[in-house]
Formats: structure tokens, C-alpha cells, sequence
């Protein structure tokens, strides 16, 4: 590339539009050099806390970042990293603690703020404004009074342009977004953050839906924009082998504590994972209770063949008995959501047989497959996996076959037995089973929505996810209850997961997906994790 | 013909399809009337007002909300117009109405936006506050104004064309210039689809939200006047069944209902479509009774083949994919785009 500067390049490109719109951009306080020179950090938090219902989702971290650097962070789901970067952006307000850039202290009561400040986020979600065009998405709070909406004018172009050229995308700025596919989406939305004009760049997860060619040409324009010295890269990823490429600091965050910031040269891939995990799991819990109510087992085999669902899912076939788990690996977007979606009957599928004991399960309605003895607790936990204003209680009373209720009339006394024999077994901590479910933490929402589904007597488990973003006592408590249900009751369990180490010594027998299609099968006993990595990725 | 459909979106060349055909349709029932073109001037008039007020309605559809307190708003701003009209003039009657328009929204929007209280509450509570208010104001009664200049805000022509079709070009040229070349315009698209996207962006989400109110009910304040004009008086209960006219004759032009979407002409033809069936009826000698049902009943018909649109746009299949995984997600606001597998490797 003739530009060998990454934002000197796009700055002078996009000049006249930025002078247009100046008053929006205000210079930063850290740009002053007056306060420069007294902390070497462009941003820096200070034993910041911030909580959630039933979590606490940062506990007292310290965290900076300066120019010229790309500083990592890592951490298993649901350790805080997303937290983090939104309260560096001013979208989240700290409980405690403080944000200090350029050696005073900010608040960021917005991410208005944060933009005013300089600082711009690629974040984890992948959103945009479907009905607006990929360029005026790109441009998005940068335009002056008067504007097109449906159109882009010619310098705008040219800023837009040369941003999508930077992250390596070829896209028509007066595209609708909503036609983009998801990793167009994904480069429109860090050609956003390139285009406005700041020091510090936070990216959440963003080659997490990138091709390896597309995230390769963004690590390298990121190295470039860091060595030229104006930028704070602030990096998250699961990718490790990205994350030790570019970053020449890495803080590993866990369950929302400081584990530590470290130089790139002090930690290697070893050393990461185990700062990330926990080691200890504590002693197994005593023996549970049975679960004499499942039925489990009555149905015959669950049967799947030659599934597909509008070119998200192709062809699959896999088959589940009574009394086994099988595992379905996958990085994210592989095609397991949607497939266990259309057996769950969320949504429809094209093609395909799906039989329980010989008998068609027929496409269609959640309903139906919840007759048939197939329970699905789905990814979206918050959303989809439990009803978060219900009561612990009224979760598990939930399944309509789950007889407890008379001709509709609800047997209360029936509902609060079950309930708390369920949050016994199953050892839901929280205040009792009269708990809105929503407030609990992310681990003990999981075991609701179990609890919710075992209570439909099913005969079939599908696990979307089972253990993402919950702390690794409650992951290891779920495996231990699927793990009953399924040689004592019989169940047969699918579970789907872009946590190999979920699968692997758990599952019978492993599928890996990759790209809606499955790849390969391994003895779930046997598996390693590197080479079901090797075959899950693109 | 072609060349007009050609450039047209799809929906609007559509819409314009069922407007002729429904005009047709009347005038087949009904040669004598449809034919001629007094006909047309007054569903021209029946139609100015109801635009002036969908126009507004589309502001508060497509920020993400709507506003159920339009029609209570015409009838305030008829009743402060009639009230100052006679002792101040007209025009500073005008001003006060729109002013008191604009503070109608002011509230909606603050009380919407920033107190993050529901649209359907926060504007039906105001629509039974302004009842209230008109009739304490006018002590329950019509308030009738005098001057005879009166009629050029709604009931006289302007030249060759009624007044209110002279308003609502006006309103139009207006709406297209906030919905298509203005900033602010821009912004109330992109917060109705996708509010956390504006917010991050650094837009000041809230602002323009209240915007998007106080440009509703100022032309629900303006349809006041219009209707003043027309009766010459100022009453409470004058914009009656415009809030579900207006959000009908939006959403039959394609404004959907929790936001983002909606074209200006489309919701202008909507409007058409809704007066041409309405006063058709009317017209061919339908009852009132049966003409309420009918507009309820093409309601419902016209959301249905909205989502039946959009689901086929942007689906929830779309939806899952950008998730990369996991079940249906209609509900609930932003998902996790990814979260690779722990430990990945590349
Ligand atoms: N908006 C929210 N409301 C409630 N809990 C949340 C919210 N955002 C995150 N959490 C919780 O905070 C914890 C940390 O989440 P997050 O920062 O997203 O983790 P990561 O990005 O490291 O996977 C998780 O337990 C998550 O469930
Ligand atoms: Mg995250």
C-alpha cells in the first residue's frame, strides 16, 4: 500500500468533511499537552466496580491504556471484558471507582461523552440501522445539518470509501445495511469507529464473524495504527493466537476480578488459559437426589436426517438415543443455533426427516416438539430461557406437560413442592423460589431453565450453549446434573457448544460443525481439543 | 407509466395500484359522483387534514413510538386558537396554537424519552389531560371565532386548489426536507432502527427523540387550525378519530409500528387510500357505523402485510445468523453478535 500511515492516510481523505462538522468533534482533554506529559495513559480506570442484578460483573479493576499500544484483555464468557469496554465508552456508569484520561478525572455519563472524549468502540453486538445505507451507517453522527439520508454525497464517499479500503471491504456505501450479510456488517461497523476522529479504539469480538482473511487485513491495519503512535488500541478476543500476535500488553480478567496485566513476553498460550480458568472446581457435591419424575427413555430414538434450514443448516443427519449425550462443536455461527432452533420448532426447516421413535416430528411450532418429549433451552437465556419477571416458582411451573395445573386451574401448593424440590436438587441459590428469575446470576438462571425444561418431562434435551457466561462452579454443577439425567433417567442430551472443553470427555460422541454443515465425528471420549478445533474453524 | 413505476419503490408503486383501483371501484359503484371532479376536491379536502396529521404521526412511528394524543392535541390547539383569535388576530392566534402544539410534545417527548415511560401511556395520559384542559379553558363549550379571514386556514380556496390541500403541500415540502435532507431527520430514522447503534454513534438519542414528538403534535396543532377554519369554531372533541386515522393511513404507507421505517410518500398515499375508502363509503351512502369497522378491520389488514414484509426483508432468520447461533430472537433487544470459543486458536 502506497499510505503508510493507517489514520494519517484516511485524515487527510476525509479533511473537508471533518472540518465541516468540527464543532461534533471537539478536541480531547488528553490532547492537551499540558497534562500529557503527567500519565503516560491515554485512558485509565481505577478500581472500578459495576454491578448487575445478582452479579458483579467488574470487582474493583484497574485497567489502562496507552498510545501506541495494543493492550489485550481476556477472559473466559461472562468475565467482564464486554463490561469493561462499555465503561471505558461511557455506555455503562461505574458503580465505583474512577475513569482518569490524560491525568484528570472523567465522567463518561454517555457514550456521547466518551465519542467527545475520543474514545470509539467496535462493540460485540452486530447491529446497524437496517434501513439506513452502509455509508450513512459508516458516517453515522458525524454528518453536518444537511444531509441525504438515502444517499451519500460525493466527499462523504470518499470518507467512506476510504475507510472500507483500510478495513478491506468492498461495499457500495448506498447499500441498505439491512442486505448486508453479517461480516459486511461486521467491517461497516469498524469503519464506523475509524472514521470518527479519537485516540482510543476499543474493539469488542471484532473477527469473531470475520473470515480469517478478513480479520488477518484487520489485525495488520490495527499493528500499523498502533506503531504509528496516536492510537490506544484496547483488543478483546477469544482468539488467543490473535490476541498474543498483536497485543504488547494483556489483561486477564476472571469472573469480574483482576487476575493481572501482564507484558506481551511474560505470558505465553499455556499460561493464558490457565490465568483465565479457574483450576480448582472444589470437591463434588454430595450425591443428588434422583429425578424419579423424568420419564426419559419412552420414546425410541431421536432421529435426524438430512436437515436444512435456509442455508444456515445443510444436510444434517446425527441421531441421539435415550441415555446419551451427543455433542455438537462449533464456533460461533457454524449453524448448531438454528438447527437445534428448527428441532425445538422455533423455526422452520427446508428439508428434511426428523423422527422420534419412527414417528415424523412434524416442522412447525415449539409446541408440538414440546409434545413430542423435546425440550430446548436455547442461548439467549435472559430472553428466551427464562421468564425473567416470573418467580423462580412460576419458571418451573411454566411447561404445559408438566401437570401442574387442572383443566388450567393452577395447583399452587403443587407448583411451590416442585419448585422447591427443584431449586434443592439442583442447588439454586438465591433468596427462594418467590425471586424474580431475572435477578439471579447468570449460573443459577441456567439451572432454572433446566429445571423449567426437566419439569415438561422430556425425553430429549437440547442444550444451546449450556454453559456460556456462568462461572465455572455453576458449569461444572450442570454438567453433573445433565450428566444424571441422561445414565440414571435416560434422557438422551444434545448439546451444542462453542465450548470444546464442555464436550470433550462428556459427550459420547462429538459432531463438529462448521459452516452449517457437519465436518467430522469424534469419539467424544477421545476427542482433542486441538483437533476439533482444527476442523471447527473456517 | 413504466417509467413513473420504474423509479418508484415497490411499495409505493403498489400502494398507488390499490388507489386507483379503489377508485375505480368507487366510481364503477357510483359513476355519477366519482366522475366528476367535485368529487375529487372534496376528498382533496377530507384529505388535507388527515395528512397533516399522518405526516406528524410518521415522525413519532418511525423514532420508534407513536402518539395516541394527536387528535386531543387538534382539539386543544382548535380551542387555544379560538380562544386568542378574536383578541389578538389571527396570525397571533396561529402562533399560540402551534406553541401550545409544540408544548404538547415537549411533554411527550420528555415524559417518552427521558423518563423512558411507555409511548402508549405516556400519550394516552396525555390525551385524557387535554380534554380536560380544552374544556376547563373553553368551560366546556365550542369557542367560536368571528374575524371572516378565518377560512383561509381551511375553508375557503387558495386559488385553484382548497386551502387544506394548500396546507398540506406545505406540510409535505416540509417533511420531506426534515425526513430526507436534514440531519435531524436522518437521526430519528436511525434511532427508531437501532437505538443502541444511534447511542453509541454519540447521538444525543434523547433529543431527537422529543424532536420527533414536538414535529407530531405541531402538526396535529396545525390540523386544529385547518379544522377551526372549517367550523369556526374551537372544541375539545374536534380532532375526534384522528389519532387511529392517522396511525392507520402511516402504517398502510408502510411506517411500522416500533420504528425505523417508513417513506414519506408512502405514508401520503396511505393517507389517500384511507380518505378515498372512507369518504367513498361515505359517499356511495355507507353508514358512519360501518365505516368505523372497515377502518379498523384495514388496519389490522394493513399490519399484518407490513410484517408480513418485513419478515420476508429482514427475518428472524437473519436475525439468528448475526447471532451466529442460537434460538429465535424476536424479542428482547441486542443479541451477543460472537463469543468465540474460549481458548480459540487460529
Ligand atoms: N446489561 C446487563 N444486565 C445484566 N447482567 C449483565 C449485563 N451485561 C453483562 N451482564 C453480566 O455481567 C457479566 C459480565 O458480562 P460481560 O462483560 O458481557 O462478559 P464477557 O464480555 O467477558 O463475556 C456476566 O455475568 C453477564 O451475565
Ligand atoms: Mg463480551
Amino acid at each position: 500500500m502506497a499510505d503508510a500511515s493507517p489514520t494519517g492516510g484516511l485524515r487527510t481523505t476525509g479533511q473537508a468533511l471533518w472540518k465541516a462538522t468540527r464543532g461534533r468533534m471537539r478536541r480531547s482533554p488528553s490532547g492537551r499537552s499540558a497534562t500529557r506529559g503527567a500519565d503516560p495513559a491515554a485512558i485509565r480506570l481505577v478500581d472500578i466496580t459495576k454491578e448487575f442484578p445478582g452479579v458483579r460483573a467488574l470487582d474493583s479493576v484497574s485497567f489502562d491504556a496507552k498510545r501506541g499500544e495494543v493492550h489485550a484483555v481476556v477472559g473466559e464468557n461472562g468475565a467482564g471484558k464486554s463490561t469493561l469496554l462499555k465503561l471505558l465508552m461511557g455506555a455503562y456508569q461505574p458503580d465505583g471507582g474512577e475513569i482518569v484520561m490524560g491525568g484528570e478525572q472523567v465522567r463518561l455519563r454517555s457514550p456521547r461523552d466518551g465519542r467527545k472524549h475520543g474514545i470509539k468502540l467496535v462493540p460485540q453486538e452486530v447491529e446497524a440501522c437496517d434501513q439506513l445505507t452502509v455509508g450513512r451507517n459508516v458516517l453515522l453522527g458525524l454528518e453536518r445539518p444537511f444531509v441525504r439520508r438515502s444517499r451519500t454525497s460525493r466527499s462523504e464517499r470518499e470518507v467512506v470509501e476510504a475507510a472500507f479500503e483500510r478495513v478491506g471491504a468492498r461495499l457500495d456505501p448506498d447499500r441498505l445495511a439491512g442486505r448486508m450479510s453479517v461480516s459486511e456488517l461486521r467491517l461497516a461497523q469498524i469503519a464506523h469507529a475509524l472514521v470518527a476522529e479519537g485516540s482510543v479504539v476499543l474493539c469488542d469480538e471484532p473477527t469473531a464473524v470475520l473470515s480469517a482473511a478478513d480479520a488477518d487485513h484487520l489485525l495488520e491495519w490495527l499493528a500499523r495504527a498502533r506503531d504509528e503512535g496516536k492510537v490506544a488500541v484496547v483488543y478483546v478476543s477469544h482468539r488467543l493466537s490473535e490476541v498474543l500476535r498483536i497485543a504488547d500488553r494483556l489483561t486477564v480478567l476472571r469472573d469480574g476480578k483482576l487476575v493481572g496485566t501482564f507484558h506481551r513476553d511474560e505470558v505465553d498460550r499455556e499460561r493464558l488459559i490457565n490465568l483465565m480458568t479457574k483450576v480448582n472446581h472444589g470437591e463434588r457435591r454430595g450425591e443428588r437426589k434422583r429425578l424419579n419424575r423424568v420419564r426419559g427413555a419412552t420414546s425410541g430414538t431421536l432421529d435426524v436426517r438430512g436437515l436444512s434450514v435456509d442455508g444456515q443448516v445443510e444436510d444434517v443427519s446425527l441421531t441421539v438415543r435415550p441415555g446419551q449425550v451427543v455433542g455438537i462443536a462449533g464456533v460461533q455461527g457454524a449453524g448448531f443455533g438454528p438447527l437445534l432452533a428448527a428441532l425445538a420448532g422455533r423455526i422452520a426447516y427446508d428439508r428434511g426427516d426428523v423422527t422420534i421413535g419412527g414417528t415424523a416430528l412434524r416442522p412447525g411450532s415449539p409446541a408440538v416438539a414440546v409434545r413430542k418429549g423435546l425440550e430446548l433451552v436455547p442461548a439467549d437465556r435472559r430472553t428466551a430461557g427464562i421468564a425473567g419477571l416470573l418467580s423462580i416458582r412460576e419458571n418451573i411451573a411454566l411447561p404445559v406437560t408438566g401437570g401442574l395445573s387442572w383443566v388450567g386451574y393452577r395447583k399452587r401448593g403443587a407448583e411451590a413442592q416442585r419448585a422447591g424440590e427443584y431449586s434443592r436438587m439442583f442447588d439454586i441459590r438465591g433468596a427462594g423460589i418467590h425471586v424474580p428469575a431475572g435477578q439471579l446470576s447468570g449460573g443459577n438462571q441456567q439451572k432454572v431453565a433446566l429445571a423449567r425444561a426437566i419439569q415438561g418431562v422430556p425425553s430429549f434435551l437440547l442444550l444451546e450453549e449450556p454453559t456460556q457466561g456462568i462461572d465455572v462452579g455453576a458449569k461444572q454443577e450442570i454438567r453433573e446434573i445433565v450428566e444424571q439425567l441422561v445414565h440414571e433417567n435416560k434422557l438422551g442430551a444434545l448439546i451444542a457448544s462453542s465450548e470444546f472443553e464442555d464436550l470433550i470427555d462428556f459427550a459420547d460422541e462429538i459432531h463438529v460443525m462448521r459452516a452449517g454443515r457437519i465436518v467430522g465425528t469424534v469419539d467424544g471420549h477421545t476427542a482433542d481439543y486441538t483437533e476439533l478445533l482444527r476442523m471447527a474453524l473456517p | 407509466m413504466r417509467a413513473l413505476f420504474g423509479r418508484l419503490p415497490r411499495l409505493e408503486s403498489q400502494l398507488l395500484v390499490v388507489l386507483v383501483l379503489m377508485y375505480v371501484v368507487f366510481w364503477i359503484w357510483s359513476p355519477d359522483v366519482f366522475g366528476g371532479s367535485d368529487t375529487l376536491e372534496i376528498l382533496g379536502r377530507q384529505a388535507g387534514v388527515l395528512m397533516v396529521v399522518a405526516i406528524g404521526q410518521m415522525a413519532a412511528l418511525v423514532v420508534g413510538g407513536f402518539d395516541i394524543s394527536v387528535a386531543a392535541t387538534v382539539g386543544f390547539a382548535s380551542t387555544v386558537f379560538a380562544l386568542n383569535a378574536d383578541d389578538y388576530g389571527l396570525v397571533p392566534g396561529v402562533l399560540l396554537a402551534l406553541a401550545a402544539g409544540a408544548g404538547v410534545g415537549l411533554v411527550n417527548g420528555i415524559v417518552i424519552a427521558r423518563l423512558k415511560v411507555n409511548a402508549f401511556v405516556a400519550t394516552l395520559a396525555m390525551l385524557t389531560f387535554l380534554i380536560g384542559l380544552s374544556n376547563e379553558l373553553s368551560n366546556g363549550a365550542s369557542v367560536p371565532i368571528s374575524d371572516p379571514n378565518l377560512k383561509w386556514f381551511g375553508a375557503t380556496d387558495w386559488g385553484p386548489i382548497p386551502a387544506t390541500v394548500g396546507i398540506a403541500v406545505i406540510v409535505i415540502a416540509v417533511a420531506y426536507i426534515l425526513f430526507n435532507r436534514l440531519r435531524a431527520g436522518l437521526y430519528i430514522y436511525a434511532i427508531g432502527g437501532s437505538r443502541e447503534t444511534a447511542r453509541l454513534s454519540g447521538i444525543p438519542v434523547a433529543r431527537y427523540e422529543i424532536l420527533a414528538y414536538v414535529f407530531c403534535s405541531m402538526l396535529a396543532a396545525v390540523a386544529g387550525v385547518m379544522l377551526a377554519s372549517r367550523v369556526t369554531v374551537g372544541q375539545a372533541s374536534l380532532g375526534a378519530g384522528l389519532e387511529l386515522e392517522s396511525i392507520a393511513a402511516a402504517v398502510i404507507g408502510g411506517a411500522a409500528i416500533g420504528g425505523g421505517r417508513g417513506r414519506l410518500l408512502g405514508v401520503a398515499i396511505g393517507v389517500l387510500i384511507l380518505t378515498v375508502l372512507t369518504s367513498g363509503l361515505e359517499i356511495v351512502g355507507v353508514s358512519e357505523f360501518t365505516r368505523q369497522m372497515t377502518t379498523g378491520v384495514v388496519l389490522v389488514l394493513a399490519v399484518v402485510f407490513n410484517q408480513r414484509r418485513n419478515i420476508a426483508d429482514w427475518s428472524l432468520v437473519r436475525r439468528l445468523r448475526r447471532r451466529g447461533g442460537g434460538g429465535g430472537g424476536q424479542a428482547g433487544p441486542m443479541r451477543e453478535a460472537a463469543d468465540g470459543p474460549a481458548n480459540d486458536d487460529v
